[in-house]
């Protein structure tokens, strides 16, 4: 009788540890899970309130002793970082020289203007230049150096 | 034995009750903000569409550019960036006033929007934006 009662203590409490162990894993990976679902949510929503234009005129771009001026306004509603730009002339990657904007806290606003710097050579001819945000949203202006 | 099934499984469906709690909190977030941004995003393109501009006359005698708001949407001057000959001249605006209104932040459709500046305008090509990207040239 008292053998049957301490396996039966013995299966009790395997299973309880044995139950427990397990929520513990599926709670562990659906937090985890939860985060990431959260967070895709937002970079998704980030995405869809990311809008950038290049406005410059493209027959008269600002462009002499090999610095290229672009202006990139934020047509979007989300507030982006100015540092985390990625701009490519003619395909190829350049880091910008300066980078100016009306604030001085390198946020940069809806319906604000930056105003970036390159130094690039550029023959006369047709270019293009592509601007990106670090949420992927960009902008390409098709120009002409006289 | 039944005992301990019985104290299993409570354990697991207590957590499947914390799982489902955490999880649809979750994707009720995810949701609620891609619903948000994607109505958001819409009104944005809406905007976007219904908006247009037109440069009537450049003055270059008083340094002035007319601009219809040939759309039918409501602008805000302020947000408006001007170009001279591709370069920004936004510093160089003294004075902006929507039919005889100076220094309004409402620029209605069909309203035309003077703007003042201290740069020379002959002959020169002009390209204005809007806010929200639409552009109009004029030269």
């Amino acid at each position: 009788m008292a053998d049957a009662s301490v396996s039966q203590m013995v299966f009790f409490i395997a299973a309880v540890l044995v139950a427990g162990s397990m929520a513990g894993v599926f709670i562990s990976v659906s937090n985890s899970m939860s985060h990431t679902i959260e967070q895709r949510g937002d970079s998704m929503s980030t995405q869809l309130q990311t809008d950038i234009t290049i406005i410059n005129d493209p027959v008269v771009v600002p462009y002499s002793d090999g610095n290229l001026t672009l202006y990139v306004k934020n047509t979007g509603t989300s507030t982006l970082s100015e540092n985390s730009l990625t701009i490519l002339v003619d395909g190829e990657f350049y880091n910008a020289t300066r980078i100016t904007s009306s604030n001085s806290d390198q946020k940069w606003l809806p319906e604000k203007v930056l105003t970036i710097q390159l130094e690039v050579h550029l023959n006369p001819g047709d270019h293009s230049a592509k601007v990106v945000t670090a949420s992927g949203i960009n902008d390409v202006l098709q120009f002409r150096i006289n | 034995m039944g005992l301990s099934v019985s104290a299993a499984a409570a354990i697991l469906f207590t957590a499947f009750v914390i799982i489902f709690g955490v999880v649809f909190e979750a994707v009720d977030h995810a949701q609620t903000s891609y619903s948000n941004a994607l109505d958001s995003s819409f009104d944005r393109i809406t905007e976007q569409k219904v908006t247009s501009m037109d440069i009537v006359t450049v003055d270059g005698t008083n340094d002035t550019i007319t601009i219809l708001n040939s759309g039918g949407s409501v602008l805000d001057p302020h947000a408006i960036d001007v170009m001279v000959n591709g370069v920004i001249v936004d510093r160089n605006i003294t004075q902006m006033e929507v039919d005889g209104h100076v220094g309004t932040g409402i620029w209605a459709p069909q309203e035309q929007l003077v703007m003042h500046l201290s740069c020379h305008l002959d002959n020169a090509r002009i390209k204005v934006v809007a806010g929200n990207g639409i552009s109009a040239y004029y030269g």
